[in-house]
């Protein structure tokens, strides 16, 4: 190549900036729409979980003696004059007198208008910010129950919300722990192979053919009963993490067998480079990708074994609830029949893993950027 | 002359072991590398041919010490002595490292896709804590120079540039420390027929002005003698003859140069061809057979080849060759050799109204 | 369609003699839709394959020489990749003229045809053959499927034809498992599949580039007498000159999805018309000649981002203005064409000036 060739190339040095291996991802995800919706929808939901008490109208435990088993409260939006701005009938309750069943019925004469960020009960959000706004409610003395209420009269839209931040957190922090624990793990026994391998392959196994259920319920169990619940709370991501590292384990040093043979981790070898700058510098950069991917996909596995676990009542404890105690409420045929909304908990599980499961499918797509 | 050797490799030997069951014992092992030894000069191409399994790649491997050798020495020249890195540690390997390089197969596999060009080719140079930042990427700019590519583009990233242009960014990284010897380890046969003599050609001019040695493993016949002064022919680990390039293809001594010579598919519709097809396929190198490694294939194989392994000779000048019947044996060397290419009916010539010169690269 | 390919003469050869067209392929095209636009992976080819010769096609990586037999054979891959037009006209049992292209990819006509009449072998053994069926089993099942024959005769025959392509030992490795056996072994497994149902047309999609250059040997040979006895045709589809020059009589050269030179094999060699052959000629080392290659300049460009005009032209040295048109086949001598506008009339008229 001649001088002056390279004289302007020179010059505009730092402008030719290619596409990185994420932008590619991040291209090949967002043509990926049904993940793309999944993605901002769980966005949305984590973030309504969050501050579960201030988009819940009443506080988890508030018992409203008089509406037991209330279902859900239609809002209208639709009165005498025509369009309205929404707002919900008082109830009045009656008494069947053949079959001894209490249902409500509409007072039509009652209208209570929908407000949005009301006052209401004192709440503390994350322990930090003590508030008593809340998102929405309806005039005093007019009630709100989006998902109806439970036998003790409780609103089963506000349990749910909190019951949601339990579970879906727990899925989430047992998934990142397990993730630290199975790369750190999985890259060494990838890495330096012989004994380290041989050790943390077998653990893994020994670990893996104990049957799950039975061992939670076990650990679980073994929690002393005068915790706290915040305290069985991490008790219970601590139990789901160390049980859930193993699959994490196997991935990353899967993954890291394939790269350990790479040329250009050779090459940086050749180049006198040692271990850690290999591992740091091209393996776990290069795994990072598929660990997200994975990551992703054991999500609402976290939340199905958590949910499972409190539902059998070993999981978290009350006044603390979690969308699988609150299933509990839904277990017998009866309350199918006559209270469904007492399965809202499971629709919000059902929504969720279907939406980490659709994510982590388009992840999956885009963490291989370049097949077509 | 010894004092033009930059790199002596005796007695090198590699044997991967087997293992077996839970515990991952060792059963037994594959003889990879079995006693190879060979010398490459400054300034000159060793060819290292040989099929797929022969040990080729593993020898390069351990030479730059990718693979640590199971037994024998390999003598590398610092302060104009050769002295043994076998037992050269991580710090004193980094000596080495910066004078001995290596260009991979692969060109998708060579370059960590996250890496920009620069990252990449500044990698050696940043592990050796060579220069500031703003001297690393004016040597990168002069690298990619150097071999041809656009200096302005060492921003980009590896999936942005095609296998040819891939592997000229191997060549940049490999050439980052000013090495005197490059392990080439196939590096043109993942590339496009056409887009391989650019490869060839850009080695070939590197090496005169850089007055570097390769050590160039390929199982192409023809690239390895387009390419190199001298050629190591190796088979099941061992090495079976070492000769000039010109000589082994002219007139090789063992039988299993003849056999590949007289495989090699011409490209030339009239060329005569004399092939003795070898049969059978090569045996497992955990179990190779006893006395010479070649003799289950080979058709001038006698009693004498299954008792003893016969050792790797000098036979007249400079070349060695193992077989016991060397000097006996009359063997036929490359057949389709030619001395001119034939020349085709010169093209219209209509370049009045040509509206480029030359083509853009 | 530009103004020049109206210009194109007569796709039909100047015939010579008469000859029996066993596969006719008239402006056939196989698109691919990719997430970064469509690709012409074979963009309007014709040729003929004669009974009895064989047929070479070559090129580098992307231009099109593999999508072209998996066109023939109808195994493209849907909805992705479809085959846009053209016709694929086979000479069937009893002079039967069918055209391939028209036929349902996974009808009763196709898959007869398919194994019966053509056979293919690909350039990977290993991951075509089943690795948890016995050689023996996928051969029998083979010739099961289109013969009416009992399982014992197909074995029978199984045998004779493991036998035939050179296995030491038919009797017992007919039991062997894929992995049991070394490359070039499956490559022969694969030929005897192929050949199973005496297919008198033969693709071999790179048969030997997986393999080492001793090997290579044999399998060349073992095509080439295979040929003879079982007269049938080959096309055989490589990037590797040597073997062409060593098995075909004939030989198509494919840049980017097009023909760019067609000829006899001394033709190609020893006068080749295209820049590209030539300039493919000029890049394979020859031993004995110590002569420094000349390179074609520059990459193949992407498949998504075709030059204009000749796909050839930003890397020809002989590029002129009339290049960015597309270059209709023009006809330099009785047995050859080529897609370059050096031998149209203007540009031969002014040569001759």
């Amino acid at each position: 190549m001649s001088e002056a060739e390279r004289k302007p190339a020179k010059l505009s040095k730092g402008r030719q900036k290619g596409l990185s291996q994420w932008d590619l991802m991040f291209i090949k995800f967002r043509r990926h729409r049904l993940a793309m919706a999944s993605g901002l929808f769980l966005i949305f939901v984590y973030i309504v979980i969050l501050f579960a008490e201030f988009f819940s109208p009443y506080p988890t435990n508030e018992k409203f003696g008089k509406f037991v088993h209330s279902p859900p409260t239609p809002i209208q939006f639709w009165d005498e004059n025509g369009l309205s701005r929404p707002f919900v009938y008082g109830y009045k309750q009656e008494l069947d007198m053949e079959t001894f069943q209490r249902t409500y019925v509409a007072d039509t004469e009652q209208k209570h208008y929908l407000n949005f960020f009301t006052r209401g009960s004192e709440y503390s959000l994350l322990g930090i910010v003590t508030s008593d706004i809340h998102f929405f409610g309806v005039d005093e003395p007019g009630l709100i129950f989006l998902f109806g209420t439970d036998r003790f009269g409780q609103d089963v839209f506000s349990r749910v919300l909190t019951g949601a931040q339990v579970t879906l957190t727990a899925g989430m922090l047992s998934v990142a722990i397990s993730v630290v624990l199975g790369a750190v793990l999985g890259t060494l026994s990838g890495y330096y192979g012989g004994v380290v391998d041989l050790i943390v392959q077998r653990v893994i196994e020994f670990l893996s053919s104990i049957p799950r259920i039975p061992l939670w319920m076990t650990l679980a169990a073994v929690m002393p009963t005068d915790w706290s619940s915040v305290r069985i709370y991490f008790g219970i991501i601590t139990i789901l993490a160390f049980l859930g590292w193993m699959g994490m384990a196997r991935e990353v040093r899967g993954k890291v067998l394939i790269l350990r043979s790479m040329d250009y981790v050779m090459a940086a070898k050749a180049g006198g480079a040692s271990s850690a700058y290999n591992i740091f510098k091209h393996m776990l950069p290069n795994a990072l990708s598929h660990i997200i991917v994975v990551a992703t996909l054991a999500v609402p596995v976290m939340i199905i074994v958590e949910t499972s676990l409190s539902f059998l009542g070993f999981g978290i404890q009350p006044p603390m609830t979690s969308l699988g105690a609150l299933l509990r409420e839904a277990q017998n045929v009866q309350s199918v029949v006559n209270f469904p909304w007492l399965f809202s908990p499971a629709i919000v599980i059902i929504v969720t893993t279907l939406a980490f499961n659709f994510l982590g499918d388009g992840l999956r797509d885009a963490a291989d950027p370049y097949s077509q | 002359m010894p004092s033009e050797t930059v790199l002596q490799v005796d007695g090198l030997k590699k044997y991967f072991p087997i293992r077996k069951g839970i515990l991952k014992r060792t059963v037994g092992w594959i003889r990879a590398v079995d006693d190879v030894s060979f010398a490459v000069t400054e300034g000159q191409t060793l060819g290292l041919v040989g099929e797929s399994g022969c040990g080729k790649t593993t020898t390069g491997r351990c030479i730059v010490r990718l693979y640590e050798p199971t037994a024998g020495s390999i003598r590398f020249r610092l302060d104009d002595q050769l002295e043994d890195i076998v037992p050269f540690n991580h710090a004193e390997m980094k000596r080495v490292r910066q004078k001995m390089q290596i260009i991979f197969q692969d060109p998708f596999s060579s370059l960590d896709p996250r890496m920009t060009v620069h990252d990449i080719v500044a990698e050696p140079l940043r592990i050796n804590r060579i220069g500031t930042r703003a001297q690393q990427s004016d040597r990168v700019a002069e690298l990619l120079d150097l071999v041809g590519l656009n200096a302005a583009q060492m921003s980009r990233y590896p999936h942005e540039f095609s296998g040819g242009q891939r592997q000229r960014i191997g060549i940049a990284r490999a050439l980052a420390l000013n090495p005197e010897v490059i392990v080439c380890d196939e590096p043109v046969s993942a590339l496009d027929v056409s887009v391989q003599a650019q490869v060839l050609n850009l080695l070939m001019e590197l090496q005169e002005r850089l007055k570097l040695a390769y050590l160039f493993i390929a199982h192409d016949l023809s690239v390895v003698e387009y390419i190199s002064k001298r050629v190591v022919v190796m088979y099941l680990g061992k090495i079976v003859e070492i000769a000039d390039a010109q000589d082994l293809y002219q007139s090789p001594r063992h039988p299993y140069t003849e056999a590949l010579l007289g495989a090699i598919p011409i490209p030339d519709p009239l060329a005569k061809r004399t092939r003795k097809p070898l049969t059978g396929t090569v045996p497992s190198a955990a179990n190779p057979p006893s006395g010479c490694n070649f003799r289950t294939r080979c058709s001038y194989a006698q009693e004498l080849c299954a008792r003893e392994d016969p050792p790797l000779t000098q036979v007249g000048g400079d070349r060695s060759v193992a077989c016991h019947f060397a000097d006996e044996l009359e063997l036929t060397g490359f057949a389709g050799g030619r001395s001119s290419l034939p020349v085709p009916a010169a093209l219209p010539n209509v370049n009045g109204d040509s509206a480029r010169e030359g083509a853009s690269s | 369609m530009t103004a020049a390919s109206g210009r194109s003469v007569s796709t039909t050869r100047p015939m010579t003699e008469q000859r029996e067209t066993l596969l006719r392929v008239r402006d056939l095209k196989t698109h691919f839709r990719t997430e970064q636009g469509a690709i012409r992976a074979v963009d309007g080819i014709d040729f003929d394959i004669e009974r009895g010769e064989t047929f070479g096609i070559v090129g580098e990586s992307g231009c099109g020489k593999s999508v072209t037999a998996y066109s023939i054979m109808q195994l493209i891959e849907r909805p992705k990749g479809e085959l846009v037009s053209g016709s694929i006209e086979y000479l069937g049992e009893g002079g039967r003229r069918i055209d391939i292209a028209a036929l349902d990819p996974n009808g009763a006509d196709m898959r007869n045809l398919r194994g019966n009449e053509i056979g293919m072998i690909f350039q990977e053994p290993m991951t075509s053959l089943n690795p948890i069926y016995s050689i023996g089993n996928q051969i029998i099942e083979a010739i099961v499927l289109h013969q009416r024959v009992s399982k014992i005769e197909a074995r029978k025959r199984a045998i004779e034809l493991l036998d035939r392509v050179g296995l030491s030992d038919p009797a017992s490795q007919i039991d062997d498992y894929p992995h049991q056996l070394s490359g070039g072994m499956r490559q022969r497994v694969m030929i005897a599949m192929a050949l199973s149902c005496n297919p008198r047309l033969l693709i071999a999609d790179e048969p030997t580039t997986a393999l080492d250059v001793t090997v290579e040997a044999q399998i060349l040979d073992l095509m080439r007498d295979l040929q003879a006895e079982f007269e049938m045709s080959i096309m055989l589809i490589t990037h590797n000159l040597g073997v062409i020059a060593e098995m075909c009589d004939r030989v198509m050269v494919m840049y980017l999805g097009k023909v760019i030179e067609e000829g006899s094999v001394t033709d190609i060699f020893y006068n080749p018309r295209h820049p590209y052959t030539r300039g493919l000629l000029a890049s394979i080392p020859h031993i004995g000649l110590s002569a420094r290659l000349t390179p074609i300049e520059g990459a193949v460009p992407m498949m998504q981002d075709l030059p204009p005009g000749c796909h050839f032209a930003p890397r020809c040295p002989h590029a002129m203005a009339m290049c960015e048109d597309d270059p209709p086949m023009f006809y330099p001598s009785e047995s050859q064409r080529a897609s370059c506008w050096l031998y149209s009339d203007e540009a031969t008229k002014q040569h001759a000036q």
